[in-house]
């Protein structure tokens, strides 16, 4: 009985074998394409055309008299300029996004009682709202109320908006495995409920500050939808990115992606490397 | 250090409808080791944490020596509490987690540290400082437990169970040890449990709770000699229990009539003709049948257990099972059918009540 | 709350509270009532009265013209008419040609056709009554611009008119725009479900491991890129259509080329490639915790696949599709890259590009805040439904 009862589930196991594999190459073909085209001296991207070897697209090249002869990254001063805002951008919604979500977890994780449903729903609320809406609103508030022009500022708070409730979901996940005994002893020995939280819980904490601070450094790098509405005149490298792939593709783009994957893979070792040695 | 008298006034905890502890009045004597005792979910932590601070009684006031208490937060009371989960502090070190306390009272560094030796020197845990308490034994994590709260010099130490997650050794071993240091330092300590043979071993006194009601106070001779409900008869040791109705109560004894004829107690609850009672004898009081002996019955031993100093003999009657405990004195144990007797004075007939097992 | 402020103390919850406070009244709240507020403020803006103010000021340049034209004229007529040669048509603009008061210029022709032949005498009485024709329509164009201005003015303020002076276009592309985001959350559960179940159900936790970092890579790179990736496939010399040249299914040297870039289904392709994390992982985190026991016993009562996913795997996986469903309609009706980026030159736009267009070009603010909140209402209903249907509460959707 089980023989004839293998046979389709074998089948059924193959499909999806195969599928796998074919939505891996959907999933990293289009990044080897453009990652090849960054290495490609035709000034449109493409990985197919090729036009030889080069790297002038990351470093550029100029003549002896320095006028420019390629455009590379050096020359891209508003990609360059767009990098420093995007940073910028990132520190500043690190420095709001992390207390505010770590606010609200200990809020939720300690109030209990009725309030608590209402309360959940509302700060999580920004995660449910399409990226559009929320910078469209913070541009409209921050000038109708306050005359604040639409710019860097506006675009970090927000980007803290919805990345605040992301480390929200993350402090409450790790309060909630916290055994509350460990402040109450605190309590119990005399401290106050600052001193409790600043050499118990916050220390406990920790690893996962480090882990809120890093997504909401990639969050806010990486959000288009919202920093262009809210960014109003000014520009990240992501909103520049978008702007180029509307009016005059280069390979300086497939450079920066290239740079992007490289990050990444170092980081993933980086982080690979840190959990071996803490499980050794 | 020392310990201070604690005393609860009609204090009771309802968690909405439910009552976890209804009104008690109980004092504690300061520098006594007093036990709470009880099944689980009685509500002896609910009392412990209304000493401490941690809850807000629903009625009723917390008083510690002489001091009303009730509305203090717990870093504001003379109190120090060991909790089940002990509490220890995994990212500090060992002297770290003793000297906790005195650090939040922003006692410097170096005194600090010299207190913290002395206090695991009490518990005997020199040398440990600079471990952290995962790379402890449970055992050496439970004195740590105890220097840490020692450290901010209660006058009432409060303990939770401490010892449940030890082994039996390890357990017997720290009853001394936490006995030692409850008479070293003269700190009143109320110490939790459901281990009727730890709170027998340690304390003082003890209260038996049953269902947030505390049934009996006493101190250890009492509650094991004289318990004074049928809970507590059967909660504190072994007993053997006969049912009967009274028949005569005279000169403060009580007859019952039961399937083995007409037994007889102390009439501890003043029963009248008529009632539903019940009689205990301890197993160690009942013997094969003597002169002395005012009270008999017939029953068959089904099993004999060595004990070591002792035999457990397990009788049948009928549907009677009966326990006796006989003195190891080199002979083999009897087999079949025996005659045991007790003497009236021994038993003790209570009102018909619950029972600690089914 | 008593209980924080004895937990944490008055200075730490205070703290707590004024931070939570914040992040809801100042980066939640407020700015969506702002939003709302103008979605239902009707603001007149070139509208009808604008157009006939219009009007009327191009019809008082006209009468400012003849009577330039006017007085050259007269003083043609008084000097006699002599050397009346009209100029070569130049660009009526009268403030530019202001004439210097020593040297008299030819004035202009208002029909430089029948001028020539026209006695300067009957010309001027022409214009004259011409002039008087267009004072009068001036007084009415005016009249009729005040009483429409008025109109506007009345209407302005709190209204629907945002909404309801929506084109019927608009509201086409905005119920499109949801039927294509549900398009795209169908395709990517579609796409994805299967992903997730072999990363769930993999035989070693290491390849489970193997397969989220692969399909977290790809994630690392920046939404823009992963959009930017695909154009370079779909460009006419891209790589689908370089391919089918190649099989000579198509002439790319004969102008051949397939447009594939702005069209809707590279967008659904692209806009499926660019969220499907969002549904892969929600829906692996809830098959990892069904039991493989379970699918075996399955297997061994004879059930076949399809019956095992959707007896089995299916309905344990509800809470995860849900979010699913829900993270990925969000983003994609909200999705401003995709289709701007892919399909520039698509028609018709999806709406957040009308929304985009309404706020950046033509500066009406309003209608822009009315159709994001439209955007919003939308989103929310969409997860009432999805809450109602796969029966999961808030709690488990934000995780
Ligand atoms: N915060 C609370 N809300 C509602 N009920 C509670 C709360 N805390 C305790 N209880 C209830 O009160 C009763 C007594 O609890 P308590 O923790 O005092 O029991 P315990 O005697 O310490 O039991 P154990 O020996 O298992 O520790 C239990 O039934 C418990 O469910
Ligand atoms: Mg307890």
């Amino acid at each position: 009985m089980s023989a004839q009862t293998k046979a389709p589930a074998d089948w059924s196991g193959v499909i999806l074998k195969a599928y796998v594999a074919l939505f891996l190459g959907f999933m990293f073909l289009p990044i080897l394409l453009m990652a090849g085209a960054a290495f490609n001296a035709n000034p449109t991207p493409s990985a197919l055309d090729w036009r030889g070897f080069t790297t002038d697209w990351f470093t550029g090249r100029t003549d002896e008299a320095g006028r420019v002869l390629v455009r590379g990254l050096p020359q891209e001063t508003r990609f360059l300029q767009g990098l420093k805002h995007s940073i910028l951008i990132a520190l500043g919604v690190i420095a709001i996004s992390v207390p505010l979500g770590l606010a609200g977890a200990l809020l939720l994780t300690r109030l209990g009682g009725r309030a608590t449903g209402p309360l959940y729903t509302a700060l999580v609320s920004p995660l449910l709202t399409p990226g559009i809406v929320l910078g469209v609103s913070t541009m409209i508030f921050w000038r109708d109320a306050f005359g604040v022009q639409a710019g860097l500022f506006t675009a970090m708070l927000a980007q803290s908006c919805f990345i605040a409730s992301y480390c929200m979901l993350m402090f409450m996940a790790r309060l909630q495995r916290q055994d509350r005994s460990l402040e109450e002893a605190a309590l119990d020995l005399g401290a106050s409920g600052f001193f409790a939280f600043r050499r118990v819980t916050l220390p406990y904490l920790a690893p996962t500050i480090v882990a809120a601070s890093a997504i909401a450094f990639l969050q806010s790098n990486e959000n288009y939808n919202t920093t262009f509405f809210a960014i109003g005149s000014s520009w990240t490298l992501v909103t520049e990115i978008g702007a180029r792939m509307r009016f005059g593709v280069s390979p300086t783009i497939n450079a920066i992606g290239v740079i992007f994957i490289l990050l990444t893979v170092v980081f993933a070792a980086l982080w690979a490397f840190s959990l071996r040695k803490k499980t050794a | 250090m020392q310990g201070q008298e604690v005393a609860l006034e009609r204090l009771g905890m309802r968690f909405g409808e439910f009552t976890a502890v209804e009104p008690t009045d109980l004092t504690i004597k300061a520098g006594e080791f007093f036990s709470i005792l009880g099944p689980s979910g009685c509500g002896k932590t609910t009392i412990l944490r209304m000493v401490s601070g941690f809850q807000r009684p629903s009625e009723g006031r917390v008083l510690i020596g002489g001091q009303d208490m009730t509305a203090l937060p717990p870093n504001k009371r003379p109190t120090a509490l060991i909790f089940q989960t002990l509490a220890l502090f995994p990212l500090m070190t060992i002297w770290e987690n003793v000297a906790f306390g005195l650090e939040a009272q922003g006692v410097p560094k170096a005194q600090r540290r010299k207190r913290a030796e002395e206090l695991l020197d009490l518990v005997a845990l020199g040398g440990q400082e600079e471990k952290r308490p995962a790379q402890l034994s449970g055992g050496q994590r439970q004195r740590v437990a105890v220097a840490r709260a020692l450290a901010v010099e209660p006058a009432v130490l409060l303990l939770d169970e401490p010892l449940s997650a030890l082994d039996l050794k390890l357990r017997q071993h720290m009853r001394a040890e936490l006995k030692t240091i409850q008479r070293r330092t003269g700190v009143t300590f109320i110490y939790i449990t459901h281990d009727q043979g730890e709170a027998l071993a340690m304390s003082d006194r003890v209260a038996v709770m049953r269902a947030g009601r505390v049934e009996q106070v006493g101190p250890t001779e009492e509650i094991y000699n004289r318990p004074a409900t049928s809970f507590a008869a059967t909660f504190v040791g072994e007993n053997n229990l006969f049912r009967g109705k009274t028949t005569r109560a005279e000169g403060g004894l009580a007859e019952i009539s039961t399937p083995f004829g007409l037994l007889r107690g102390e009439n501890a609850d003043s029963l009248a003709l008529g009632e539903e009672a019940m009689l205990f004898i301890r197993p160690e009081r009942l013997a094969p049948a003597r002169p002395e002996h005012d009270l008999r019955l017939k029953a068959q031993v089904e099993r004999a257990d060595l004990e070591g100093p002792f035999f457990n003999l397990f009788l049948r009657a009928g549907d009677q099972r009966i326990l006796l405990q006989l003195p190891n004195e080199g002979a083999t144990p009897p087999e079949g059918e025996m005659e045991l007797g007790f003497s009236s004075r021994d038993a003790r007939v209570l009102r018909a009540g619950a029972l600690a097992h089914g | 709350m008593g209980e924080m402020i004895r937990f944490y103390g008055r200075f730490l919850t205070g703290l707590i509270l004024a931070l939570v406070a914040f992040w809801f009244c100042a980066l939640i709240l407020m700015p969506q009532i702002s939003m709302i507020q103008r979605a239902f403020h009707y603001e007149a803006r070139d509208g009808a009265a604008a157009q006939a103010v219009l009007e009327a000021n191009r019809l008082q340049q006209r009468v400012a013209t003849m009577e330039f034209d006017i007085r050259a004229l007269e003083r043609e007529v008084a000097a006699g008419g002599a050397g009346a040669a009209p100029a070569a048509p130049s660009p009526s603009n009268p403030f530019a040609g202001l004439p210097s008061p020593g040297a008299p210029r030819p004035g202009f022709a208002p029909s430089p056709g029948g001028a020539a032949a026209e006695a300067p005498e009957a010309r001027l009485e022409r214009l004259k009554t011409e002039r008087e024709g267009l004072t009068a329509s001036i007084a009415g164009a005016r009249a009729e611009a005040q009483r429409l201005r008025a109109e506007e003015v009345a209407a302005q303020g709190w209204s629907l008119r945002n909404f309801t002076l929506m084109s019927p276009l608009h509201w086409r592309i905005f119920g499109l725009t949801l039927v294509y985001a549900l398009c795209v959350t169908v395709l990517s559960f579609l796409v994805c479900y299967p992903i997730a179940y072999a990363a769930a159900q993999a035989k070693t936790p290491r390849r489970t491991a193997l397969l989220l970092l692969a399909l977290t890579i790809p994630y690392a790179l920046n939404e823009l890129l992963r959009i930017f990736a695909w154009t370079m496939i779909l460009a006419n010399q891209g790589l689908l259509n370089q391919t089918l040249d190649a099989l000579g299914i198509i002439d790319l040297s004969q102008g051949g080329a397939v447009r594939w870039l702005a069209s809707n289904g590279s967008v659904f392709l692209v806009m499926v490639y660019t969220y499907m994390l969002f549904m892969v992982f929600p829906i692996y985190g809830s098959l990892e915790t069904l039991d493989r026991n379970q699918i075996e016993a399955a297997k061994d009562l004879g059930a076949s696949s399809w019956r095992i996913h959707w007896r089995v795997a299916l309905p344990h996986a509800r809470p995860g599709v849900a979010v699913g469903a829900i993270m990925t309609f969000m983003l994609a009706v909200g999705s401003l890259s995709v289709p701007q980026l892919v399909g520039p030159g698509l028609h018709p736009d999806w709406f957040s590009q009308i929304v985009n267009r309404n706020f950046f070009e033509s500066n009406n603010w309003n209608v822009g805040s009315a159709q994001a909140l439209l955007l919003l209402v939308s989103c929310t209903i969409f997860i009432f439904l999805v809450m109602r249907i796969f029966r999961v509460g808030i709690r488990e959707i934000a995780r």
